[in-house]
């Protein structure tokens, strides 16, 4: 090979190659959206038809969706994302529970707030345990709506007391 | 200049000069740029969450204001917010969404145009423990990274573990039941 050619060669690998392998690795480093734990819809269904089967068998709501795995109505791995290798504190999706069976249908009981694979729907279940998949900005709405209700209420119940509250 | 001959010859740079002294530059320069570059395409998300968080602590503010003019009471929804001029539509709309902020000022238009959850935690209750959350957002504003949140001591934090910020709002959810249950 020629002096000119191996100048020319060495050219190229430094002022092409160099900058672009940086520049691939930005792209591949770059802040993408990032995955996130949450229950399926299929535990979401069961934890709404759980609790249905909770105030059937006691004639009120559960506490905690704990209460209802340890009555044995429901499997305590339904309350987290199945790519957990060990049980979290709490579960991996929320529970409204200061919702009763008689408030409005239109009500969130259960929801999430990420999910698994970005850009998916979330889960929710209704107050009379209808499912639907809500995207972000849907679910901002019908939990506004959820608590737009609950705060009504406890404001026309008079609810401001200065005692502690019950440790859970 | 080569006298003897008459002739003018020019001197030319060997090419050895160009592979070591200015390759190298040319090359130092492109690596700079090319690690800047990442740190100027994070900028931009950045700012947006900031400006978010911003908007929270606005809300916070006109919460109190609200609370105050109301002895204590809550605003029902964040609509009577901007009812009151605490706050604008704009301030209703996390930069980094895409939602358009609300053109009136009627609950209805502004719950179509709002990011935020709006929970009811009394901010001047005794009994609300400071980490209670009053306002948060969807960790899909910010792709899934985190999300802002306002709790009741109105000090607006960014959280990226979902599962501890689920189980402040658990809490926010349970003193709700517990009020409730009480009456």
């Amino acid at each position: 090979m020629t002096q000119k050619r191996e100048t020319i060669l060495i050219a190229l690998v430094v002022l092409v190659g160099i900058p672009g392998v940086m520049f691939l690795h930005s792209l591949r480093n770059r802040d993408g959206p990032r995955t996130q734990l949450a229950v399926s819809a299929e535990q979401i269904r069961r934890i709404g038809a759980a609790v249905g089967e909770f105030e059937k068998a006691k004639g009120m709501r559960p506490w905690a969706l704990q209460d209802m795995a340890d009555a044995g109505m429901l499997d305590a791995r339904d309350l987290y994302d199945k790519r957990r290798r060990r049980p979290p504190e709490n579960p991996d999706v929320l529970y409204l529970s200061a919702l009763r069976s008689s408030d409005p249908a239109e009500l969130v009981l259960l929801c999430t707030i990420a999910s698994p694979i970005p850009d998916q729907k979330l889960h929710a279940v209704y107050n009379d345990g209808a499912y639907a998949a809500l995207t972000p900005h849907e679910m901002v709405m019908a939990l506004n709506r959820t608590y737009t209700y609950l705060g009504e209420q406890l404001e026309q119940s008079g609810s401001a007391t200065t005692t502690e509250p019950e440790p859970r | 200049m080569n006298e003897a001959n008459g002739k003018s010859t020019s001197v030319r740079m060997p090419p050895a000069i160009w592979i070591i002294v200015i390759l190298p530059a040319v090359a130092l320069l492109a690596l700079i740029v090319a690690i800047c570059l990442p740190m100027f395409a994070r900028a931009r998300p950045i700012a947006r969450r900031v400006s978010c968080a911003a908007n929270m602590n606005g809300i916070g503010k006109a919460l109190l204001l609200y609370a105050d003019d109301n002895a204590g009471a809550n605003p029902p929804n964040l609509a009577a917010l901007v009812s009151a001029r605490f706050i604008g539509p704009k301030m209703l709309v996390c930069p980094s969404s895409g939602t358009q902020r609300a053109t009136a000022a009627q609950a209805e238009d502004i719950a179509q145009h709002t990011d935020y959850v709006y929970v009811p935690v009394p901010i001047l209750a005794e009994d609300a423990h400071k980490d209670m959350v009053v306002l948060f957002e969807m960790p899909a504003n910010h792709r899934q990274r985190g999300l802002n949140f306002l709790s009741v001591d109105l000090v607006v934090r960014w959280e990226q573990n979902l599962s501890r910020f689920l189980r402040r709002l658990q809490d926010s959810n349970d003193y709700l039941a517990m009020q409730r249950r009480r009456n």
